[in-house]
């Protein structure tokens, strides 16, 4: 009886069974793909896990308002921090139980380096002409190349007469400085070069101004000799000033947590009991204080030097030969034309390789004595600057600008002579305020005559050490750094991502710009009390918020948990608690960076008054907790995806079932009738169903093992078997309701007609349209059944497209975050697909059996003289209607389930159930397909004739 | 075989309805072919009543499907109103089946729809210079069932629904009508009233009527009988 029935009713058999087939399928494509993408999630989460340190400890007045609001932690704000932990609270820390290492950072300041550079011009001179001037045009470029800023020009007058100086040792002092003489071939003397007028302080010029950063050298022929009797060379000397940030840390601690002593490139490591060494100098009234110095080997700043020489027309010469007035003098050569003779360009690495070669080996290198570079080592003054200035936008931050009075760096001068050891780079926009100079007080300093200040404090270089040796951690858990390392920020929009051309905004000499470069030199936290003790550096501007934070230097304490810590439940409550009792103990802001990312926070940076545009750019920050949200979302995620699927799935064989049992409704009736009963009935039905779950499950598991391998899924074969339990016993369950309904012994109502009139008369059919409707409201049985499939379909397309997006907003926006969702893309893909496939599926089923169901109406139409369009159409517009119907109503399934899951109605969940509607309504229009070239199929004569 | 020769003498010169050879064969699974309607030549003048008589299997219900264009015929050739209905298809097709009547002993009445919606059925896809309502309910009151316009199907007798059946074939004005055993479902005396029926439509309103039947009381009534056995014709009543 079975048999034949799979026989005679072959079609209905196949189309239940591929509905089977492609639902288990599905289900275990899918609950493979989400167990696999769940451990792939974890296993990324488990391994970039844990960062170089677990906690990070800061002054509470340290945390910004974004940070706060999205559990964030800010880095490269080093630069502009003031300390705020006092050494006892880092003991305090160090002695809590369960902590492995805490590494303290306690920010100087910055301190300001210059080197010569020499640029030899005895090649670009004219040997046949008697006088010539050569213009040295430097131009600093940064910023990625988008800020060019020009310098003062140095100029350069050669003659080949006799140049007569008066030697140093023949000045008289207090007079000035005399110029020096042309003598030509007859004996006459010119007086050239006319020495800067000494100017009182108020009439100083700002330390960038171009006017007091250009310079005159005049040289005469080889015979001639400068004021220290040396050959004159053809050759001017520009200077390249390099601002060092400076910090103090626990050399232990350092070692421990970020491996600083294997990073060590030349020299030696300090220790953390290493202080200060006293010295005195031959002819030093009091003694100072050297301390030892770890410096980085590269600068981490970007900046190059352009220099362009021209050569001046020949009415220069007559500017310097008859020019009196210095100032004037250097005015009127800028005017002069040129025409261009060298080009060259120096990276800063040159420079701060010299300088860095200076601080190791001060007083070995035969260096010419320079008022700029003789000092290398005493620490005279430094320099603290504020955080900057920002305000929070939609987006993220903006920095303001802050204007603020450049003298603070140096006194500046008609000259050109010591203003020139700022950076030209201190021109350009400001965004940081609390710009303060701390400047030595030697504590015996008495002036003696003939004697020099001298300061009590120097730095000795004790070794250098390479940043990119330190252990960062895993680039997708990384914390910032910000002791070493400061990786930029890149483009945040594309305008900002075109101007840079694809490079990244990198800190640069401007330390009142965005970025601040990372620490270049480390000393000790022993060495602190050199510069932090009361009376050892006085500050200006006097204001309390400048001044130094002597009783609490210390700016950042990262902590280091001792033992392993895990992803897990119990790992992380450990160090939440050892977190509290950090907070508790200190009354310190304690972050827990365990289980954080690198997240992008837009700053807006303001144009630059060197071509540099407005930007936006993304800080590397860093988003906390994000590996315990990403696990718990993982989790949820693939709890939500296979019990869908698997709703889905039964939903659609319950469908597929209950319509194919309809189709037989006559069937049953008849054996009813014949005396069936109903346990004869549901023998008949289960026996059946159970075939095909079989059948199902094997052309299931096929399906999926085939998928698995097309879509290149790792799915152990093991788990597509379980595509025929699973067929077994959907097919049982969903079709067990159907089946004991129709199982039912009274044969009249069985063999009743399947769509029964509704006596309630409405307004007639006048329409195709109306007809196809009126179809939809008078035949509810079958309408529902076919908007049921079309609901569920809609239903977990929405609640589907609700899943991914709250698990992609849960976990996206961090670069753990992000990775973790591309490894999750191929289970959400399939699922999408698998949702649609079966929506699609039932929704044909439940036409096609609708028209078989009608085939006899539809022959009717045709032979009373209705085209096929006609046909079709009424088809499509029952389609489309059921389409409306289900999707509607899936859509608010859906997206009440979607609100619910999310705790919220939110626009997107909003949006994913609008789209789901719309290809709901799409699947059914496009299901229509089958069941139209089946109408073409109809025998027409056959269903209108008597059997 | 017999032959027939086309036109009676008390017909006008044009014949309404004019087969010449028609074959229709359905292939079998596994076996000749079967050889429903072989060879048939028949000529109807408008205005007449045809009855097709035979036994059952004879070949009677497929003729008329061929007539009504619902099948499409192997071989031959069929003319109705002047129009070859073999050559017809798509558009064509659907409105020559509209100038014809279509009667079936199950009725097929959409139980969905009342009686006079029924009626207005065929009309519905298109657009009609008449009140379709009032020719549905003028159609319904000549069948005898003024009263009856909002019952359901299956709130009509067996007699009731087949002249609604037959009110719906009527509501293109057909000039053939078209009927397949339309008293096979019926009781004698409930046929018989269908019979009358149909044959005052003939009177009435000039309707030729095609009517397959086993009763030969009811084929003693038409005007011609046209008896089939095997798919051929055997012979021609007057």
């Amino acid at each position: 009886m079975v048999l034949s029935q799979w026989r005679v009713r072959l079609r209905r058999a196949l189309a239940l069974l591929s509905m089977i087939a492609v639902a288990v399928a599905g289900f275990t494509l899918l609950t493979g793909a989400a167990v696999t993408s769940r451990l792939d999630t974890v296993g990324t989460v488990a391994a970039n896990y844990r960062p170089v340190y677990d906690l990070l400890v800061r002054p509470k007045d340290a945390v910004l308002p974004p940070e706060r609001q999205r559990n964030l932690v800010q880095s490269g704000q080093l630069a502009g921090m003031r300390g705020g932990i006092t050494v006892g609270q880092w003991r305090q820390i160090q002695a809590v139980r369960g902590v492995s290492v805490a590494a303290p950072v306690a920010m100087i300041g910055y301190v300001m380096r210059t080197v010569p550079i020499t640029v030899d011009l005895a090649d670009q001179l004219d040997p046949t002409v008697e006088r010539q001037v050569l213009r040295v045009q430097p131009t600093w470029v940064t910023d990625a190349g988008l800020s060019q800023i020009p310098d003062g020009p140095a100029y350069l007058y050669v003659t080949r007469n006799r140049l007569d100086v008066v030697p140093n040792s023949e000045l008289e002092s207090g007079g000035g400085l005399p110029p020096p003489e042309e003598v030509d071939a007859d004996g006459q003397r010119v007086k050239i070069c006319p020495a800067a007028p000494s100017v009182d302080e108020g009439d100083w010029l700002q330390p960038t101004d171009l006017r007091a950063r250009s310079s005159l050298t005049c040289i005469g022929h080889a015979g001639s000799t400068d004021r220290e009797g040396k050959a004159m060379r053809p050759a001017v000397t520009l200077v390249w000033t390099v601002p060092f940030l400076m910090a103090a840390v626990d050399p232990d601690s350092e070692a421990a947590l970020a491996g600083l002593d294997q990073a060590v490139t030349s020299g030696r490591y300090f220790t953390s009991a290493e202080r200060p060494t006293s010295h005195r100098l031959d002819g030093m009234l009091y003694p100072y204080s050297k301390l030892p110095i770890l410096i980085a080997d590269r600068p981490q700043i970007d900046g190059a030097l352009s220099i362009d020489v021209q050569r001046l027309n020949p009415g220069a010469t007559e500017l310097v030969r008859t020019g009196s007035d210095d100032q004037r003098l250097r005015a009127d050569l800028g005017t002069e034309s040129g025409s261009p003779v060298a080009q060259r360009s120096i990276a800063i690495d040159e420079p701060y390789r010299d300088i860095v070669d200076r601080m190791l080996r001060p007083g070995q290198l035969g260096i010419e004595y320079d008022m700029a570079t003789a000092n290398t080592m005493w620490l005279h003054s430094f320099w603290t600057v504020g955080t900057p200035s920002t305000v929070q936008v939609e987006d993220g931050l903006s920095a303001r600008p802050a204007p603020y009075d450049l003298k603070i760096w140096g006194k500046g001068a008609a000259d050109g002579g010591s203003s020139r050891h700022v950076p030209m780079e201190f021109a350009d926009t400001s965004v940081r305020g609390g710009v303060a100079i701390h400047r030595n007080m030697s504590r015996e300093y008495a002036p003696q005559a003939g004697g020099i200040n001298m300061p009590d404090a120097a730095m000795g270089a004790v070794g250098t050490f390479d940043p990119a040796k330190i252990s960062l951690g895993s680039a997708l858990s990384a914390v910032p750094m910000d002791t070493y390392f400061n990786p930029g920020a890149e483009g945040a929009d594309e305008a900002s991502r075109q101007a840079l051309g694809g490079q990244r905004l990198a800190p640069n000499a401007n330390v009142t710009g965005l970025l601040s470069q990372p620490p270049l030199m480390l000393t000790t936290m022993a060495a602190l009390p050199a510069i932090f003790d009361p009376g050892a550096y006085s500050t200006e501007p006097a204001y309390p918020e400048y001044q130094l934070n002597t009783s609490a230097p210390i700016s950042v304490v990262r902590v280091r948990l001792a033992g392993d810590v895990g992803v897990d439940l119990i790992s992380r409550e450990r160090v939440r608690v050892i977190a509290e009792e950090i907070a508790q103990r200190t009354g310190l802001q304690v972050d827990i960076t365990l289980g954080s990312s690198p997240t992008a926070m837009t700053v807006h940076y303001p144009a630059g008054n060197f071509g540099r545009p407005d930007l936006a750019v993304a800080e590397p920050w860093v988003q906390k907790g994000v590996a315990a949200v990403l696990v718990r979302a993982a989790d949820r995620k693939s709890v939500l995806l296979s019990v869908l699927v698997l709703a889905v799935c039964a939903l659609a064989v319950l469908n597929a079932n209950t319509a194919a049992i309809r189709a037989r409704r006559i069937e049953f009736g008849i054996l009813t009738c014949l005396g069936w009963n109903r346990r004869h009935l549901l023998q008949l039905m289960f026996t059946e169903i159970a075939g095909i779950g079989l059948a199902a499950g094997l052309v299931g598991n096929a399906l999926a093992l085939g998928f698995a391998f097309a879509l290149g899924l790792n799915i152990p074969w093991s788990h597509t078997l379980l595509a025929i339990p699973v067929a077994v016993a959907l097919a049982l369950l969903a079709g067990g309701w159907p089946a004991w309904r129709a199982a039912r012994p009274d044969p009249g109502e069985v063999i009743r007609p399947a769509v029964l009139g509704v006596a309630a008369r409405r307004q007639a059919p006048r329409r195709l349209a109306t007809l196809a409707l009126a179809n939809l409201a008078r035949t509810p049985g079958r309408t529902a059944l076919g908007a049921t499939s079309l609901m569920i379909g809609v239903a977990a397309l929405t609640m589907l497209l609700a899943i991914t997006f709250a698990f992609r907003g849960a976990v996206s926006g961090t670069l753990l975050g992000d990775a973790v969702t591309l490894q999750a893309r191929t289970v959400d893909y399939i699922a999408v697909a698998v949702t649609i496939v079966l929506g699609l599926v039932s929704v044909a089923d439940v036409l096609y059996l609708n028209i078989s169901e009608r085939a006899a109406e539809f022959a009717l139409f045709g032979a009373v003289g209705w085209s096929d369009g006609m046909l079709n159409r009424l088809v499509v517009v029952e389609a489309i209607g059921m389409g409306v119907i289900g999707g509607t109503l899936g859509a608010a399934a859906g997206l009440g389930g979607a609100a619910a899951f999310a705790g919220g109605m939110t626009a997107p969940i909003v949006w994913c159930s609008v789209a789901a509607l719309v290809s709901g309504v799409a699947v059914s229009a496009v299901s229509v397909v089958v069941p139209i070239a089946m109408l073409r199929r109809l025998p027409t004569a056959q269903l209108l004739a008597e059997g | 075989m017999e032959r027939t020769s086309a036109g009676a003498p008390t017909t006008v010169a044009a014949p309404l309805v004019c087969l010449a050879g028609v074959r229709k064969t359905f292939p079998l699974p596994g076996g000749a072919p079967l050889v429903a309607v072989n060879d048939v030549s028949l000529s109807i003048a408008a205005g007449t009543a045809v009855a097709l008589t035979g036994p059952s299997g004879s070949g009677k219900s497929t003729l008329l499907h061929l007539i009504g264009a619902i099948e499409r015929s192997d071989g031959g050739r069929i003319d109705v109103c002047g129009q070859q209905v073999t050559g017809l298809s798509g558009r064509a097709l659907a409105a020559y089946r509209r100038q014809i009547g279509f009667v079936f002993q199950r009725f097929h009445l959409l139980p969905t729809l009342t009686a006079l919606d029924n009626v207005m059925a065929p009309l519905i896809p298109f657009r009609t210079d008449f009140d379709k309502a009032a020719r549905a309910r003028e159609l319904l009151a000549m069948v005898g069932l003024a009263d009856r316009t909002a019952a359901l199907p299956s709130r009509l007798s067996g007699g009731q629904q087949q002249r609604v059946a037959i009110a719906r074939a009527l509501v293109n004005r057909p000039a053939l009508l078209l009927a397949d055993e339309p008293t096979g479902n019926l009781d004698s005396h409930t046929g018989t009233a269908i019979v009358d029926l149909l044959l005052s439509l003939r009177d009435e309103y000039g309707t030729t009527l095609i009517m397959a039947t086993h009763d030969t009381d009811i084929a003693a009534r038409c005007d011609r009988a046209v008896h089939m056995r095997d798919g051929c014709l055997t012979s021609l009543d007057q």
